[in-house]
């Protein structure tokens, strides 16, 4: 069984090309040799949102410069400490903005990240796109399935790419499991289980005296920007859970409630809900924000095996049995000793017995190591670049986020309206 | 010299069966009716394995009586019997204790009033065959008995294929012989210094005889003393010469938790046996010997 460890420097050079990888992920040729984009032109950015999420990608681009050649030349936040911060954070040399409009009307912009609000990010992007500017939004794609069709159609009609931030596609532990998977390692895949448990209430601090700032602070709580735990979290997952089981589900059905933090807030604070897929596999997810003992994990589950992605573990059905252990040194000695015809030495006894190392498939076998400073956010962005540099959208890569938004959404309307909900046509791409 | 030599995975540890004069034919059939032994022996004895018939009694006997095999309650006799000779130092009950000081389950969280209520605890009624515990604080940990038991049985069974010299291992720290070694007196066995690897302070010559040896050592722990429930702190290493491996094993675990008085209660109780007791002060070990 292989264990394969990628490294920044494979991602970057020429380990890369040509490798089983690059088959499997195309989103991941774009960072390979052969790709060749022109590093000699200077990419210009936009960060529009620097508030938590935006601030982190934009201390990323920064760091990013001068490897890969790209200048971030303006932010642009309507909430004043976020845009006052982002303005020190680029030493003032970025041109700051209030409203995106001004931003997105500069000139030779080539680029936009887009980390606002959720009920945001639509037109945001859709207004970027149609001004010729390529778009790396965070996921989740928008708030309603009407705004994440209308930025698909947007990038397919215009060209322009349209990269949804899903970090766990550029994560070598997850690339390694699609790896294992398509080898037969886990058998047939029958049940997905995910996770993400939290203790806390989600809120982040107002600042004092402002308490007409708390939907703009905490958009996450109320349903008019967000979906709570289904667009901030659950997105995520489902995009791991289409990702290993290679197909999209086919209906959804789950339950929601406020049953701890009864704060005022309109989002869910637990939710529990079944994706079945067409071969009758299911995809089990739940969330909670009043335990953390669980966590967060996404487990894949086969005849043959089991994947734990967060944790980086994978275990096997059916383990061979262990090796034999080698014979004691001191027992060899003696053999060798009986059979010279020699007395010998006396057999030296231990005070506690040989212990045979733990079982590995006990304890699960590592799917794959990182590189120490491999940041799989940090990487995403860096393929957004190139792929801004080659001009067209890396195949496949935006349907990830697509479909991880529309089934998040669909799981968000099982809840509401208590049915089984199905794919709408028009959501078809 | 022809020498058959081979290991296996058993009881948590190696098993080593070393047989001069024997060929690969003869000696794979023998051995491989010992690991067949020892596989049967597990499936009765391993609290490690959930299958196993102690695990099973373990599971249940706080609830209600549980009736048993013919010899496993010989076994849990056996013990008890073991438990008042060695005046309640070896102890087969203090289970929890162990894995919790192995962090398989916090007894504080548990059991806040835990308390090592001792072997009397276990009831064995022979009329119904059945076992039963009078305390949840209870689980049947063999692992002071199991390896002694086992080398018996290999003992007997490679004597009964009219094998007349062997030396047989549990990860060297059980040893067993049958006769003598092939070219001397006795099988010649050796304790090693801690701290130095290369220094033998200690020798037993064994001719039928068997050798336990446990330690406490290095700062890790793992011996419980039955009465408090919690390791014992003292660096030490006991090994004990019996002609009975079941006396060397279950002897060399009690000794570890004796005072001096009771080395010499025990060496009154048990015929036959040699011990030698280290005790390591700032790396240094102090070697005393006692016999009967």
């Amino acid at each position: 069984m292989k264990n394969i460890s990628i490294s920044r420097r494979d991602f970057m050079g020429t380990a890369l090309a040509g490798s089983a990888l690059l088959l499997t992920y195309p989103w991941l040729n774009v960072l390979g040799q052969d790709s060749n984009p022109d590093y000699s032109q200077r990419i210009r950015i936009g960060v529009i949102g620097v508030g938590s999420r935006g601030y982190l990608l934009l201390h990323y681009l920064l760091d990013l410069s001068e490897k890969i050649n790209i200048e971030v030349v303006a932010v642009c936040d309507n909430y004043e400490p976020h845009y006052l911060r982002a303005i020190k954070k680029t030493e003032s040399k970025a041109k700051a903005f209030y409203d995106y409009h001004e931003l997105l009307d500069m000139k030779d912009l080539d680029a936009v990240v887009i980390a606002t609000p959720l009920n945001e990010h639509a037109h945001i992007t859709i207004d970027a796109l149609n001004a010729g500017i390529h778009v790396f939004c965070e996921k989740a794609m928008a708030r309603t399935l009407e705004d994440v069709k209308a930025m698909a159609d947007t990038h397919y009609s215009t060209g322009n790419i349209l990269q949804i931030g899903h970090q766990r596609l550029f994560d070598p532990r997850y690339l390694t499991a699609i790896d294992l998977i398509k080898a037969g390692e886990l058998g047939k895949i029958t049940q997905i289980r995910a996770y993400w448990h939290r203790n806390n209430d989600w809120r982040r601090p107002l600042p004092e005296g402002r308490p007409d700032l708390e939907r703009k602070i905490n958009w996450r709580l109320y349903k008019e920007f967000s979906c709570g735990l289904m667009t901030e979290l659950a997105s995520h997952q489902i995009q791991v859970a289409n990702w290993m089981k290679d197909d999209l589900p086919v209906s959804v059905m789950g339950t929601g409630s406020i049953n701890y933090w009864k704060d005022g807030r309109e989002v869910y604070d637990n939710v529990a809900l079944i994706y079945s897929y067409k071969d009758g596999t299911q995809f089990i997810f739940d969330s909670m924000t009043s335990n953390r003992h669980y966590g967060l994990e996404e487990q894949i589950m086969g005849d043959l095996g089991t994947l734990e992605l967060e944790v980086n573990k994978r275990y096997l059905e059916n383990p061979p049995p262990p090796p034999e252990p080698p014979p004691p040194p001191g027992i060899i000695q003696l053999m060798n000793d009986i059979k010279s015809g020699i007395f010998g030495d006396s057999i030296p006894l231990t005070n506690s017995s040989w212990t045979p190392e733990l079982k590995v498939e006990t304890n699960g076998i590592n799917i794959a190591e990182k590189e120490h400073g491999f940041d799989e956010s940090k990487v995403q962005l860096e393929a957004f670049i190139a792929s801004v540099r080659n001009g067209v959208p890396t195949k496949g890569l935006f349907e990830q986020g697509y479909w991880a938004s529309v089934w998040t959404l669909l799981g968000q309307q099982a809840i509401e309206e208590q049915k089984v909900i199905t794919l709408p046509n028009e959501m078809n791409l | 010299m022809q020498v058959y030599q081979n290991s296996k995975f058993s009881m948590g540890t190696r098993f080593n069966l070393l047989l001069p004069g024997i060929d690969a034919s003869r000696g794979d059939l023998l051995f491989s009716e010992c690991v067949e032994e020892l596989n049967r022996l597990e499936n009765l004895l391993s609290c490690f394995l959930h299958t196993s018939e102690i695990s099973h009694l373990n599971e249940n006997a706080m609830n209600h009586p549980v009736e048993v095999s013919e010899e496993l309650f010989e076994i849990l006799a056996d013990c008890h019997v073991f438990n008042s000779r060695t005046e309640g130092l070896f102890d087969i009950s203090i289970g929890k204790a162990i894995d919790h000081w192995n962090g398989k389950l916090n007894i504080d969280d548990l059991y806040p009033d835990f308390d090592c209520h001792g072997s009397n605890a276990i009831i064995l009624d022979e009329k119904s065959m059945t076992v039963s515990f009078l305390s949840p604080f209870i689980k049947l940990n063999l692992g002071g008995y199991g390896k002694g038991y086992a080398m018996n049985n290999i003992r007997k069974m490679l004597k009964v294929s009219g094998i007349s010299s062997a030396f047989i291992s549990f990860g060297e720290s059980s040893v067993s012989v049958l006769g003598k070694h092939p070219h001397g007196e006795f099988w010649p066995v050796g304790i090693q210094d801690f701290y130095d690897k290369e220094k033998t302070i200690a020798m037993f010559e064994l001719v039928d005889q068997s050798v336990s040896t446990s330690g406490n050592l290095e700062k890790r722990s793992h011996i419980i003393h039955p009465q408090s429930g919690k390791p014992i702190k003292e660096e030490k290493m006991i090994s004990v010469k019996s002609i009975s491996p079941l006396d060397a094993e279950v002897l060399s675990t009690a000794l570890m938790v004796a005072d001096e008085r009771l080395i010499d209660n025990l060496l009154n109780e048990f015929q036959g046996i040699e011990i030698v007791k280290v005790e390591y002060n700032n790396n240094l070990g102090e070697i005393q010997k006692f016999h009967n």
